[in-house]
């Protein structure tokens, strides 16, 4: 079986590089850390991208702001109009906001807390899992635990643009219960309208084996500890996704 | 050999106690008139104004251990799993193999109390920053944090409320940005911690066996360079080792802030990464480095002990150093203590390719103003340590005279016990208030209710190896590789309460709860690591409460006997904090002690929480008559009236080592499906807790027998509310033959006393609540706190 290449980019600040990468090669990919200091040129040569957790270039100015404006971005953003999958995770989904590729949406200080939240959530799988990439190869209601961490979580724009992507079915992820970061229409993850770039703030790589879940779920108790989690599932996606296309010449 | 220091030298020689305190007074050394007088006669003349400050730093408490070395010598610090012991920036011990791999987890411990107090914010955040650079020089990759925290009471709009707010968001802040789990902690609201919180922090890293890399330089490193790496130096931090080993002053709170560094977690976390691509080079070239953090006393205190630690000498050139100001002298540049920087020594033949690393492909100038790694200075076979700044040379000292240790003899004398002392109140005393009643009470009591306001500023879960988060067990986990199935918890304890009425009782019930967090949850105890949290040691009351604090963890970590070759459980590194004082009063004595356990299987351990209705639960440790300490005396009686040491909770050492030893096995058998201490609260709140769950959300109930059945010889108040050590644990119905059939062997007696199931907590003929009353108990006192 093909397997597909994902770069995992690295900015000064980014923290999740590690389990993001193991995450993508359970999920049979072949994925390597992508440096800053890097020739961005280079990236054309992958078949997908993760942008990875953390703090790029310290959140200044705003979450994901300096990052998006990198060389590197600009890469990213032409190989996604070519069709190409982007993932953003958390700082990763901040920058894509920043860098337009979700529309007008923006990702806001979590409402009430006004403060970083860290904890397990339960993420569920919207109606039209087929429009997205990374969640393709799931069932609407599929439901999943993943590690919220962050201050800037909020996903919010007019209410406008919340309609059509309502309509769009472009909230592919949304919060089991009342969204923890206050997120409009409790949006975890939300797609382009292509489907090929999905931000999502709650860590899936930081929930993608038993052992990260078993704590909450003793029927997880004597399975495989390094068996993928529900979470997992959305690397299998992109994973399956990339496959079903031609590689990246 | 002659001398040849070139700076201006202080007038120490001739001059009357007077005229040296003066002197002292007006270069800001903290170094009485005798200690000046020391210095001169050791390096044989006048010394120089840096050298002296440097003398003033590495003869500190905090550098030196002045006080306390002696007294340590009683810690047991060998053991079949250790590996590197107490000495150099971290410990080790052995963890398991992993893919194949042969693992060291590095301990680390540290406190940053005074800074904590007068700036919390920042002062919290460096203390992360500067334990995770401990663990980073032993060649490991920095896996978890635990902060052990002491306030005051928190009354809304109290500068203690403030301080407990700040500090947390400061942890959070740093250790959340580099990317470092939060695995574990506590904290206890206190009123002797008004004006001097406690702020301390465990780090773990992991490291394979082949691969630690040592706190000194190498043998035959003459003629290595000596290459700092990370922020650019400034003069912050500056005397901070000095204000660590002073009484608070209130008064002074504004001179003090500058003796606080400055945090980056920015730049840490892309330091961390570009030392892990050095250590993967390091391995495949072969090289012999050191490599150690800077902490007290900057560029002079790090680079004398790496060089001392190897048997060398050291020649620093100050003008080599990247600056982030022109202009300062350079005794501020050899000693100021700006954070995120470490100092390597290495083969003049490996430095292109380390510059390489952190300048180049980690482009260290671009990520924080002027930071670089760069060549400051030579190893010198010649035993002297010595700084040059243009054409001076401002120290030139014997080395070992500069980094060996001293020892201030120190006079110990217990408080008077004040005439008429009263005994704890009776038993009877409690029932004004129904069973009911008090177990609301003490599950929204401060030091007992939930800490997940606080918690959840914490990142748990990044690294994506956490097994059990902080919260949800009386330990945390973490797996060591992905693909394998060992793992790592830590545990940290030190009961206030205690330490007021006995240093030494509370010391030893640190290390034994320690290690029963961490058996609780199914691991092996391999280790522990302290941090002594005292007065000011020329006091003689606060140092007796050192001593007999030091001579409770012997006693404890000597009776333990948990490992296969029956050895005592080891200390493998530590920090001492003296001085932990303001005007108004002294600190409740706080040994705190972390515990460090294995698990073979990370996919079997146990949380504190219910798995199942219809279980039978077991008691572990039979319950006694002794109250003092504990949050029912705290919550019905007046907490500061004198108890004597005698009214704690004994340690039975023998029912410790069989109960640990039991419950390791039992989980490890899978028998036992969820297992939680007794601590704070009593076998009530540890059986609510267990319910609840770590997230408060818990759905299974428990029906406890008439505690006379289980413990007959004391009041059913005691039985549910008093401190005894213990656990208590879910066995799997179908498997109690299994579970008494490996009490047996390890000798434990367990005593069945309940069974799980229903909604609701009770305890025939005295509780009954429903989980939700209990869980808002528990629930929402730090909300408002941690809002």
């Amino acid at each position: 079986m093909r397997r597909p290449t994902v770069a995992v980019v690295v900015f000064p600040g980014t923290n999740s590089e590690a389990e993001t990468v193991d995450a993508c090669r359970d999920a049979g990919m072949q994925a390597r850390l992508f440096w800053w200091s890097e020739d961005p040129e280079l990236l054309r040569t992958f078949d997908g991208y993760v942008l990875a957790g953390g703090f790029a270039h310290e959140d200044r100015v705003r979450a994901g702001a300096i990052a998006a404006k990198s060389p590197i971005v600009a890469v990213i953003k032409e190989e996604a109009g070519k069709g190409k999958l982007v993932l953003g995770l958390c700082n990763g989904a901040q920058v894509l906001a920043e860098a337009g590729m979700l529309g007008p949406v923006a990702l806001a200080q979590n409402l009430p807390a006004h403060h970083f939240q860290g904890l397990m959530v339960e993420v569920v799988v919207d109606r039209e899992p087929q429009r997205c990439a990374f969640t393709s190869c799931l069932e609407p209601g599929h439901a999943m635990a993943m590690a919220l961490a962050h201050g800037e979580g909020r996903f919010t724009g007019t209410p406008a643009t919340f309609e059509q992507l309502e309509e769009h079915a472009q909230i592919v992820l949304r919060y089991a219960g009342a969204a923890p970061n206050g997120a409009e229409h409790r949006a975890a993850g939300i797609c382009n309208d292509e489907g090929n770039v999905l931000a999502l703030m709650p860590h899936p790589e930081r929930a993608a084996w038993a052992f990260n879940v078993a704590f909450d779920d003793p029927a997880l108790r004597g399975v495989d500890p390094n068996k993928p989690a529900a979470a997992h599932s959305i690397f299998a996606c992109m994973a399956a996704a990339l496959r079903a296309t031609e590689p990246s010449p | 050999m002659s001398v040849a220091v070139s700076a201006q030298r202080l007038a120490v020689s001739g001059a009357s106690d007077q005229e040296l305190q003066r002197l002292a007074r007006r270069e800001a050394l903290a170094l009485s008139s005798d200690e000046l007088r020391s210095i001169a006669q050791r390096i044989g003349r006048d010394p120089t104004r840096a050298e002296a400050h440097a003398f003033a730093i590495q003869w500190s408490e905090h550098c030196s251990y002045k006080s306390s070395r002696p007294l340590l010598r009683a810690l047991p610090t060998k053991s079949a799993d250790v590996l590197v012991g107490v000495g150099e920036d971290a410990g080790i011990l052995r963890a398991g193999t992993a893919n194949g791999v042969e693992y060291g987890v590095v301990v680390a411990h540290e406190s940053h109390n005074h800074p904590s107090q007068v700036v919390p914010f920042e002062g919290a955040a460096t203390g992360v920053g500067g334990i995770l650079r401990d663990v980073l020089c032993m060649g490991a990759e920095v896996v978890a944090s635990a902060d052990p925290l002491r306030f005051g009471m928190p009354l809304a709009g109290s500068h203690a409320a403030y301080v407990a707010g700040a500090a947390v968001d400061g942890i959070a802040a740093y250790g959340n940005a580099v990317g470092v789990p939060n695995l574990a902690g506590d904290v206890y609201f206190h009123d002797s911690f008004k004006e001097n919180c406690l702020v301390n922090v465990v780090a773990l890293g992991i490291v394979p066996i082949d691969r630690i890399i040592h706190s000194r330089v190498p043998p035959d490193g003459a003629g290595y360079d000596l290459v700092l790496v990370g922020k650019a130096t400034d003069a912050s931090g500056f005397g901070g080792a000095a204000f660590a080993s002073l009484v608070l002053d209130a008064s002074l709170a504004q001179s003090n802030k500058s003796a606080v560094q400055v945090p980056d977690p920015f730049l840490k976390s892309v330091l961390m990464r570009a030392s892990y691509a050095v250590f993967d080079e390091v391995r495949a070239r072969g090289v012999q480095v050191g490599f150690k953090d800077l902490g007290a006393g900057g560029i002079m205190g790090s680079s004398c002990e790496l060089a001392n630690a190897g048997g060398c000498g050291a020649e620093i050139d100050i003008d080599a150093v990247p600056v982030a100001v022109s202009g300062l002298p350079p005794f501020v540049i050899a000693c100021a203590e700006t954070q995120e920087r470490m100092l390597w020594a290495v083969p003049p033949a490996f430095t292109p390719e380390l510059l390489e690393i952190y300048n180049v492909r980690f482009t260290l100038p671009h990520v924080s103003a002027n930071a670089r790694a760069a060549v400051i200075g030579k190893v010198t076979s010649a035993q002297r340590y010595v700084v040059r700044a243009g054409r001076d040379t401002v120290i030139d000292v014997p080395i070992d005279v500069l980094a060996g240790p001293i020892v201030v003899p120190r006079v110990a004398m217990p408080p008077s016990v004040a005439a008429g002392s009263i005994r704890p109140a009776s038993p009877s005393a409690f029932s004004e208030r129904t069973a009911t009643e008090l177990l609301l009470a003490a599950l929204s009591h401060p030091d007992v209710c939930s800490r997940r306001p606080l918690i959840e500023h914490y990142d748990r879960f990044v690294r994506g190896a956490t097994v059990i988060p902080a919260g949800y067990a009386d330990a945390g986990v973490f797996i060591i590789k992905r693909g394998a199935r060992a793992g790592i918890a830590l545990s940290v304890d030190g009961n206030p309460r205690y330490g007021a009425i006995s240093p030494r009782l509370a010391a030893a019930h640190a290390v034994v709860e320690a290690a029963r967090n961490v058996a609780a949850v199914g691991a092996q105890p391999i280790g522990l690591t302290d941090c002594l949290n005292y007065g000011n040691p020329e006091d003689p009351i606060a140092y007796w409460q050192l001593s007999e604090g030091v001579a409770g963890l012997a006693e404890a970590a000597n009776a333990l006997r948990l490992n296969a070759p029956g050895e005592p459980l080891p200390f493998v590194s530590g920090n001492v904090s003296l001085y932990n004082e303001s005007a108004a009063r002294a600190i409740s004595p706080s040994a705190i002690v972390a515990c460090v356990g294995r698990v073979d299987d990370v996919g079997k351990v146990v949380t504190m929480q219910l798995t199942a209705e219809g279980d039978p639960l077991f008691l572990f440790g039979p319950r006694t008559p002794h109250t003092a300490g504990s949050v029912l005396l705290a919550m019905t009686t007046d907490e500061t009236r004198h108890v004597a040491p005698g009214d704690l909770p004994p340690l039975d050492y023998a029912e410790a080592n069989a109960s640990i030893r039991a419950v390791i096995a039992a989980i490890g058998a899978g028998v036992v499906k969820a297992a939680h201490d007794i601590s704070d609260g009593g076998l009530a709140v540890c059986a609510t807790e267990m319910c609840l769950g770590g997230d408060g959300r818990g759905t299974i109930g428990v029906t406890l027998l008439e505690p006379l059945e289980w413990a007959p010889s004391v009041s059913s108040d005691v039985a549910l509310f008093g401190e005894t050590p213990g656990f208590v644990a879910e066995v799997s119905r179908d498997a109690v033959a299994a579970f008494e059939e490996i009490c047996k062997t390890t000798g434990a007696r367990p005593m069945r006393i309940g069974t799980t199931g229903g909604s609701r907590i009770t305890v025939e003929g005295s509780i009954d609540i429903g989980l939700g009353e209990a869980a808002d108990a528990w629930l929402t006192p730090l909300v408002e706190l941690y809002a």
